[in-house]
């Protein structure tokens, strides 16, 4: 799994590129506790380069936005390709991270 | 295109996680599988066997996971058999998908997300042998890329 950081907007846009399973989600999660503890609270994630998505993953997610939310911060999800995105509908997390199109969109939703 | 049947047997073990990946990375190629059938089917049996890993052969023996796929024009036949505990997969329970953020529990999805991708499934106690039966329809049918 490889990671790139982009700032813009006071937010930390995080591309993922590789598969977020049970074997790499630990990556994942370590990046992300990593990125709190230094005091970012404003998330992107770009999914863009992501092929699969196990529950792993998904454990992740919902594990740093509930750590997020006490501490005012926010983690928004972009570029899910179309087959994840139903992953995220039958999991019922479409309900509780914000999806978008795009890197602009979700800045954008941050903003508001 | 007849019934073509491919099988293959994994130890109990986490690191089989992988290799159950690029097996089914290069099924998906082979049967030139749609991106969303080919991610489905990898998702169904990643979830299931993890579960069989961590709970069904969780005593510390080894155990084996065997796997059989038919690939049919239409649809693909899963049947999966392992040695563990007996652990029945379609009778775990459901998780509340619906509830807020502060009572979502992390769990118990794996078995959700395998339920979901597959049309039928089937639960069966052979002796000391899970045996555990699925079919999931195609998207577009599946065609065997060497018979082309």
């Amino acid at each position: 799994m490889e990671f790139s950081e982009t700032r813009q907007d006071g937010a930390l846009i995080l591309g993922i590129r590789g598969e977020v399973d049970s074997t790499t989600s630990p990556e994942l999660e370590e990046k992300l506790i990593g990125l709190i503890e230094s005091g970012e609270r404003r998330f992107v994630l770009d999914f863009e380069g992501v092929d699969y998505v196990s529950s792993a993953g998904f454990r992740v997610l919902l594990k740093t936005i509930k750590d997020l939310k006490p501490k005012g911060g926010s983690l928004h999800v972009c570029s899910v390709k179309d087959y994840i995105k139903e992953v995220f509908d039958v999991s019922g997390f479409n309900a509780v991270i914000p999806l978008h199109g795009t890197v602009d969109e979700s800045l954008k939703a941050l903003a508001c | 295109m007849a019934i073509d049947l491919v099988s293959f047997q994994l130890a109990a073990n986490r690191q089989e996680l992988c290799r159950l990946g690029t097996i089914m990375k290069e099924l998906g190629q082979k049967y030139a599988l749609l991106p969303k059938d080919a991610f489905e089917l990898r998702l169904v049996l990643d979830e299931l066997i993890t579960n069989i890993i961590d709970y069904g052969c969780a005593d510390g023996t080894e155990h084996f996971i065997r796997v059989s796929l038919g690939f049919e024009p239409g649809f693909v036949s899963v049947s999966v058999e392992d040695d563990g505990c007996f652990f029945d997969p379609t009778c775990a329970p459901t998780p509340d998908t619906a509830c807020s953020l502060e009572q979502r529990k992390i769990g118990g999805l794996g078995i959700h997300f395998m339920r979901n991708m597959v049309d039928e499934i089937r639960y069966e106690r052979k002796g000391t042998i899970n045996v555990l039966r699925m079919k999931k329809a195609l998207a577009v049918p599946c065609t065997d890329k060497k018979e082309e």
